[in-house]
């Protein structure tokens, strides 16, 4: 039964000494949803726009939801450290109470179930380094969209998307990608009057 | 008997050709994309979602039906051909699926989905028709402690049911809520979370939040992943068709799927997973063939496919006549809703009534179409399964920019929606639900709105939540609904520990 399910084992299953590094991932997850809670309560302390004739006033609210986000922020850094030495010490994967592991799902059948809405979970090692290039490059498409224009930028972006993942074929992409560009843009911004940055060359017509 | 006349004059808008066209245009892009390995239907709404907001509103929303009912056929391509299940309902597809697809019974899985799902879906839609207007009467019988109460089971359900941690589900639902109320406060003018930053003082944008959360995050975690990762596809030859045996087979799980999925989709409550899980088991109890299961029974793939379309469709009562999105992809829908101003609840079927019904009478046509579409067209869709993967990608990077861009014409909604999607990628590595936040995020002001008015009514007084029995009731649920599955949980490790 479980011969078919491919990718449904967790990342600390299939890689004993990844455990640590996801460990501390983990960790600062837990430590930025703590934070965020902070930055919630301490947001709704401060909104003294009065209630008016409001039983209840705007800091109420977002008060309940920052002291939730604070509960879980904390539980989840307590039991994530716990983790953290708990894998420094003896390697071994030893998951917090009541915490179930990383991105497995079980099914009524038992088996663990990949690919879920959230598939992301349980994947390592993993490729920072095509991480940090694909960053590098949307901050780059976000910045120069504007002034370089949409159909001359995305055929670029498109390529050395490829690229980034494994691409081989360079001009083949190329070519793809301004074809793709130039059909979205014609359709978009001149037959569907969305309005995309032209950049330096617009195309007349 | 008034639904059938509403429904007649949504079918006489729909067949308009125009809407016909739209509907086509729907289902066809919404196959097409929702085929592509690992793009589930949320993930496909996500990114089709503001391309479709360019129309207006009744072409969009018949558009984005299509859309709708499109990436979940092509959801299931991908789970019996390759093993991937775009999303967790699709799993028990796979199981038997997949095995049946290597027994070079590939066209007999793909036709009993496809068959199963228009059954299903269709029964299920006649249920919505004949409901809708009955729970909207419900809807507006409620008050708010009880309309709050009932918020707070969804998002509780959508929590605890869907993710493998309570207490992460909850870290994502408080993030989506928060994320919910940046911008200036609708009863008091009073800004909160704006820091000052301008673009925010209307709130953050919604669509790009979902299209980073879903479409951007997707691309960064297939970027983390490597390239070996890629499974094979199996071939499909003979025909997408099924003999005499299993038909016969067929059937009665198609039937048994619509009346799982329909009524619990139709709860206010979240987990569309839960009906497709449940349709497999009873098949395999109810099976006379037990060593046929998991290596392709047919009534495996029959019986969560038709469970899966009917709770899709099922889906659709709490959301147009509470405006309660009890999955992502009927946030999507919600959000789609909310961008023309239309806001989805009690009072949706009067005041939008010309729209509502034709967007269930594309609904119906969709199904059809999508049936007519899918029995010969599947070969094509194959071919889409072997796109190669940087491709992809890089298609996904581009039209969720230009999704967007087309949204908003701002380039800080575009940052925005790619820094959702690094977020929501670390967010995915380790276990939170992305569900959460996005139905936290569509749904946080209508539940403070709801919260602020029962205090209201009881002058401060806050155990109003709890003296009402109805409202009393519901909290409980829902409370139970959060702790069951960690003492389950519980139990079942100490069986486990004891049994040693």
């Amino acid at each position: 039964m479980s011969a078919d399910s491919s990718g449904g084992t967790t990342a600390s299953a299939k890689h004993p000494r990844a455990g640590a590094g996801a460990a501390v991932e983990e960790l600062i997850i837990a430590v930025a949803v703590f934070a965020f809670g902070l930055v919630m309560v301490v947001g709704a302390l401060g909104f003294d726009g009065g209630a008016g004739y409001q039983v209840v006033g705007p800091g109420v609210f977002p008060m309940i939801v920052g002291v939730l986000g604070l509960v879980c922020g904390a539980v989840l850094t307590v039991t994530r450290a716990q983790l953290l030495v708990g894998r420094i010490r003896g390697g071994t994967r030893d998951d917090g109470p009541g915490e179930g592991s990383r991105g497995e799902h079980e099914g009524p059948a038992g088996q663990p179930i990949a690919g879920s809405d959230e598939p992301g979970g349980a994947r390592e090692p993993i490729g920072w380094r095509r991480v940090a290039l694909l960053a590098g490059l949307l901050i780059g498409y976000a910045v120069l969209l504007v002034p370089v224009g949409f159909w001359q930028l995305t055929g670029l972006v498109f390529t050395l998307s490829t690229k980034i993942f494994g691409g081989k074929r360079f001009v083949r992409n190329l070519l793809i990608g301004y074809v793709l560009a130039l059909a979205v843009y014609f359709l978009f911004d001149r037959v569907l009057g969305v309005g995309l940055p032209d950049g330096y060359f617009r195309i007349a017509g | 008997m008034d639904s059938l006349m509403h429904l007649f004059e949504g079918f006489s808008t729909a067949f308009a050709l125009q809407n016909l066209l739209f509907a086509l245009v729907g289902v066809t892009i919404g196959t097409l994309v929702g085929v592509l390995p690992g793009l589930g239907p949320a993930t496909t709404l996500a990114l089709l979602l503001p391309l479709t907001l360019v129309f207006e509103p009744v072409s969009a929303l018949v558009l984005f039906a299509g859309i709708y009912y499109g990436s979940m056929y092509g959801g299931s391509t991908t789970a019996i051909l390759m093993n991937i299940p775009g999303e967790t309902s699709s799993v028990p597809t796979t199981l038997e699926g997949y095995p049946m697809a290597r027994r070079g019974r590939g066209g007999a899985a793909l036709a009993t989905a496809a068959i199963g799902s228009f059954v299903a879906g269709t029964l299920a839609m006649i249920g919505v028709v004949f409901l809708s207007p009955l729970m909207s009467e419900v809807g507006k019988a409620l008050q708010p402690a009880e309309y709050f109460a009932i918020m707070v089971f969804a998002f509780v359900t959508v929590t605890s049911l869907v993710g493998d941690s309570v207490v992460k589900g909850l870290a994502s639902l408080a993030i989506g809520l928060g994320i919910g109320l940046v911008g200036i406060d609708s009863l008091t003018g009073q800004m909160r979370y704006a820091f000052g930053v301008a673009t925010l003082n209307d709130g953050v944008s919604l669509v790009s939040l979902a299209v980073g959360l879903f479409a951007i995050s997707e691309a960064f975690s297939l970027a983390s992943r490597g390239p070996e990762g890629s499974t094979p596809i199996i071939g499909l030859d003979g025909p997408v068709w099924m003999n005499k045996q299993e038909w016969k087979r067929s059937w009665k799980p198609w039937l048994r799927g619509a009346g799982l999925g329909f009524p619990i989709g139709a709860l206010p409550a979240g987990g569309a997973e839960i009906p497709t899980f449940l349709s497999y088991t009873i098949e395999r109890r109810l099976s006379r063939r037990k060593s046929e299961w998991g290596k392709g029974a047919i009534e495996g793939v029959a019986g969560p496919e038709a469970a899966n379309n009917a709770a899709f469709s099922g889906t659709l009562i709490p959301l147009l006549t509470l405006g309660i999105p009890t999955s992502a992809t009927a946030g999507m829908l919600l959000l789609a809703f909310q961008m023309y101003n239309i806001q989805p609840g009690p009072l949706l079927f009067e005041s939008e009534s010309p729209l509502v019904w034709t967007l269930l009478a594309s609904m119906l046509i969709g199904n059809v179409m999508l049936l007519v579409l899918n029995l010969p067209m599947v070969k094509i869709w194959v071919k889409l399964l072997s796109i190669p993967e940087p491709l992809m990608v890089a298609g996904i990077l581009v039209f969720s920019t230009l999704g967007v861009w087309s949204s908003s014409n701002s380039i800080v909604d575009v940052c925005l929606a790619y820094g959702a999607g690094l977020v929501g990628f670390f967010l995915r590595r380790s276990g939170y639900p992305i569900a959460p936040i996005i139905i936290g995020a569509l749904l946080g002001p209508l539940l403070e709105e709801q919260f602020r008015r029962a205090m209201s009514f009881s002058q401060g007084d806050w155990t109003i939540f709890l003296t009402r029995p109805v409202s009393a009731v519901i909290l409980l649920l829902a409370v139970a609904a959060l702790v069951a599955p960690a003492v389950f949980r519980r139990l079942s490790k100490t069986k486990a520990i004891a049994s040693e």
